[in-house]
């Protein structure tokens, strides 16, 4: 049976290892331990570290394992966009909440505050401001 | 050390409390004046506080070391000198109120740090998941913004549905906005501002950093015009921005609410707000005779404003 942990922080930066293992199950899936061992050829990664690794991505939520015999395989528990969109998702939410925050500076960071009518004011203007600069009539 | 902590505290949060009043009172004035007037008079807000506490604990201390001993002449209260500074120690409200001060400063500051934490940690994540393209970190979201980011190493970034959404000049816009933030260090000056405001009373100085941040986005502004020549792409890529994004949002994930900034904003630009540059170095120059004046005095009077305060004090 395929077991899924919850997602549930997106905005934690994945390791390089944790990078490349993702990266190596988005290609091919399932893998166990060993099978993925075998594909980093040019590594001198002892199993324990790809088993360590391989648990606290699915411990993250990252990845889905079940058991095969006496060995866990293991798969992404979503797609290489649906994890990117999430962690876009994640990361923003904290940013565009707080507006311009000590290290962010918003272009614009009005958008709830700005409603329709106030949109259409705003745009009304723009247009008489640009018909006068030319000179037309209003 | 005590006694010179809490002169410096005091005079800080004094003098912070007095010049935020100031700014607020003389908002409206400094607005049509022009942003960068606007921005300067904060800064110093910030700025002149701490410097004039510094000069006059500096004054103190030097009195101390070059000053008559006047140890022996009088010893009803503690004394403010570098010799006998540990009998603060003894005077159990100084130290409640010196602990106070500091403890409030540090939450400040601590609040400030996990801000920033927390706000690099999502950057980075998002760093992760971009795309550079012609000095802009593109990332693929249904959300429409911009924004630059990062204190040290800051780097623009936005999203494919404003890159998409927009015109071709308000593009240029957003960009020329965006690339004066990296180039006047904004983030860090803002960062700086923000910390020496930590003295102030905590609403009054978030006032300021408020007032601060909206000077420093009109002056962008103005960066956008200079660059593409005309205001009217500038104020339709912003009101293009928050119609882009007010059909992507959905509730819980949204911006403040912040529309008077938006019609500030444009109206500020099609009505040709001056950037205020000469009113900020008036200020600016005006403001530091001020300053040199209160040193000069201070240093002048380290006698008497020294018994005064051991008074005051003790």
């Amino acid at each position: 049976m395929v077991r899924v942990r919850t997602f549930e922080n997106a905005t934690q930066v994945l390791g390089e290892l944790e990078q490349r293992l993702m990266d190596l199950l988005w290609d091919e899936q399932p893998l166990s331990v060993r099978e993925v061992k075998a594909r980093l050829p040019r590594t001198r990664l002892a199993y324990t570290t790809v088993m360590t690794t391989l648990d606290r991505l699915y411990k993250k939520g990252l990845l889905a394992r079940s058991k095969h015999g006496l060995a866990f395989v293991y798969q992404p528990a979503m797609t290489r966009g649906e994890y990117q969109r999430r962690v876009v998702q994640a990361a923003l939410s904290p940013l565009l909440a707080h507006g311009s925050g000590p290290v962010l500076a918003a272009f614009v960071d009005v958008a709830a505050g700005a409603d329709a009518e106030n949109l259409d004011r705003l745009e009304n203007l723009i247009s008489i401001h640009r018909r006068k600069r030319r000179g037309e009539p209003r | 050390m005590i006694g010179f902590t809490l002169v410096f505290a005091l005079t800080v949060v004094a003098l912070s409390a007095v010049a935020v009043v100031a700014v607020q009172l003389a908002g409206g004035a400094l607005r049509r004046r022009g942003a960068h007037a606007e921005r300067r008079a904060v800064e110093l807000a910030a700025v002149l506080p701490v410097a004039l506490g510094g000069a006059l604990v500096t004054s103190l201390v030097v009195h101390g070391y070059i000053g008559e001993d006047h140890c022996g002449v009088h010893d009803h209260h503690a004394h403010l000198c570098v010799a006998h500074g540990g009998a603060w120690a003894q005077v159990p409200w100084i130290v409640a109120m010196v602990a106070a001060t500091a403890a409030a400063l540090l939450a400040r500051l601590a609040i400030l740090v996990s801000q920033h934490a927390r706000t690099a940690r999502a950057v980075a994540a998002l760093r992760r998941v971009s795309a550079a393209v012609g000095g802009v970190r593109v990332v693929d979201s249904p959300r429409a913004f911009c924004f630059v980011a990062g204190v040290w190493r800051p780097e623009i970034y936005a999203s494919t549905a404003a890159w998409q959404g927009l015109a071709d000049d308000e593009r240029a816009a957003v960009l020329a906005h965006e690339r004066g933030h990296v180039a006047h260090h904004d983030l860090r000056r803002r960062l700086g501002v923000e910390m020496l405001l930590a003295f102030a009373a905590p609403l009054l100085g978030a006032l300021l950093v408020r007032r601060w941040a909206r000077a420093t986005e009109r002056l962008r502004d103005h960066d956008a015009v200079a660059v593409v020549g005309d205001p009217d792409p500038v104020a339709r890529a912003m009101v293009r921005l928050c119609r882009l994004d007010r059909e992507a949002a959905t509730p819980g994930f949204a911006f403040a609410a912040r529309g008077d900034e938006l019609a500030e904003r444009v109206e500020a630009l099609l009505a040709g707000e001056p950037t205020g540059v000469r009113a900020a170095r008036v200020l600016g120059v005006a403001l530091a005779i001020v300053a040199l004046g209160a040193v000069a005095l201070i240093a002048s009077q380290a006698e008497p404003l020294h018994h005064a305060l051991e008074t005051l004090l003790g």
